[in-house]
């Protein structure tokens, strides 16, 4: 199990000794190296969905799923409902970054995910009943549902948890521990460590180059 | 009676295939397709029947959800008995001279010539101009009275003038996919709608070369069963068949 903040220090500690082996005491603010942090899991998260995909297995790491609760809005007009994204989740076929969405007491009956390519295309068809369920699809920061249900006749759901493939650093404190896969934590070091010596050189390589 | 629904034929392929649930709506709609071209050989629950008023101009309307006849009948006691379809009732409206529409005259009073008129109703050449027969007048044709017809541009049916009930009862076959209900299938529907998604979805996504045909022989088989279940014959009905096909004959 690790930390935001036992990778941040681990990244700061192998920087200062091995990046710049003649300058020991410089070592960068931890802040720049979250912002990067977060960036590369998001990275490392895609590869490591592609693989398994490659290999045949259709599935995200469960255990990188953040939960968030979204107030949904009417939009009463087009007989529908939106939440708005609290962040923007990877994106993947059929739109998986957005893991489950469901009402917040009906955990084990989530709404029906429709790709968002799909849902122009079915209009007046057969599937756009969708077997009386209620479907949600993605639209920009915003995810439609099929109906409006805000309204008593579809259950009145005035909040959603929604569960998202993302890793979002300002859900996470400090010393909490980080929704990641063991196996990637060091693909993760790597790829900081690879992102902030980008450009960088030593003094004795600088010293040289002005001569 | 019991029933399974469309929704866990489809969340039951989704396990059988370890997807989740963001391929619901493409095994759905893959199902619903199956669901509808099943239900056209099929009774799945689409086979419907109505009593329809006769009108003075001898048609019926059609209900609007009405794909093709199963049977016209007439009651008879507790027992319906089927109108006869003709495919040469005249669809073409008869209207009087202030436009209203009527029913065709009876036959007899159509004033053809001998030999057309003849001929047409016998079936061939027998007679020549003068109504006499000339011979090779195998067989006589049966002129039913009570047929009917169906005019599929006013979607309506067609009566012969003599068919003198003012009700009839039509057995017909609707879509069988709902679009205000969830869809039910008989349990014997559930494997092969099943594999007719896996199949269709190896189509869509590209299977390897022969991962397709496998799909497509798994579902073949699947409906091959199908078939049998829903047309099951027990003892009783053979027996039943051979009885009714045994008729008294003119000894000679």
């Amino acid at each position: 199990m690790t930390t935001k903040n036992v990778l941040s220090e681990q990244i700061q500690r192998i920087y200062a000794r091995f990046i710049d082996k003649e300058n020991l005491s410089d070592v960068i603010d931890t802040r720049e190296i979250n912002l990067i942090m977060n960036q590369s899991i998001n990275k490392v998260l895609k590869l490591q969905v592609a693989d398994s995909f490659k290999a045949g297995l259709v599935d995200v790491p469960k255990c990188n799923l953040l939960e968030y609760t979204c107030a949904v809005t009417a939009d009463a007009g087009n007989n529908r409902s939106y939440i708005t994204l609290p962040a923007i989740p990877l994106t993947l076929p059929m739109d998986m970054g957005i893991w489950s969405i469901a009402a917040a007491t009906g955990a084990m009956t989530p709404y029906i995910p429709i790709p968002a390519q799909d849902v122009l295309v079915f209009q007046g068809a057969n599937l756009s009943y969708l077997e009386g369920k209620i479907g949600y699809y993605l639209q920009g920061k915003r995810v439609y549902f099929t109906k409006n249900i805000t309204l008593t006749a579809n259950g009145t759901v005035t909040s959603v948890v929604v569960n998202l493939l993302v890793m979002d650093f300002s859900q996470i404190g400090d010393n909490d521990v980080l929704p990641i896969s063991p196996e990637v934590e060091s693909a993760i070091i790597d790829d900081v460590l690879q992102t902030i010596s980008n450009g960088r050189v030593s003094q004795a390589e600088l010293a040289s180059k002005q001569q | 009676m019991k029933t399974k629904s469309l929704d866990v034929i489809v969340r039951d392929t989704l396990l059988d295939s370890g997807l989740p649930l963001h391929y619901y709506t493409r095994y759905l709609h893959h199902g619903l397709r199956c669901l509808d071209e099943l239900s056209m050989d099929f009774d799945m629950g689409n086979v419907k029947t109505v009593v329809l008023s006769v009108t003075d101009y001898r048609r019926a309307i059609l209900p609007a959800d009405f794909v093709d006849v199963v049977a016209v009948s007439g009651k008879y006691g507790e027992k319906l008995l089927p109108l006869e379809r003709v495919h040469n009732l005249n669809k073409l409206y008869n209207r009087d001279s202030e436009g209203n529409k009527i029913p065709y005259p009876a036959e007899q009073s159509v004033n053809y010539d001998a030999e057309f008129n003849y001929n047409l109703i016998s079936g061939g050449a027998t007679m020549n101009s003068r109504g006499e027969l000339i011979g090779r007048f195998y067989g006589r044709q049966r002129n039913p009275l009570m047929t009917y017809d169906i005019d599929t541009v006013n979607s309506e049916l067609v009566f012969s003038n003599t068919m003198d009930l003012i009700e009839v009862t039509l057995t017909y076959i609707t879509t069988g996919v709902s679009r205000s209900t969830a869809n039910v299938v008989t349990p014997y529907a559930n494997d092969v709608i099943s594999k007719y998604i896996v199949m269709m979805a190896a189509k869509a996504e590209k299977a390897r070369l022969g991962e397709y045909q496998l799909a497509q022989q798994d579902y073949l088989n699947a409906r091959r069963i199908f078939r049998a279940r829903m047309n099951a014959m027990d003892y009783a009905e053979i027996i039943a068949l051979i009885r009714n096909g045994i008729n008294g004959a003119l000894k000679n």
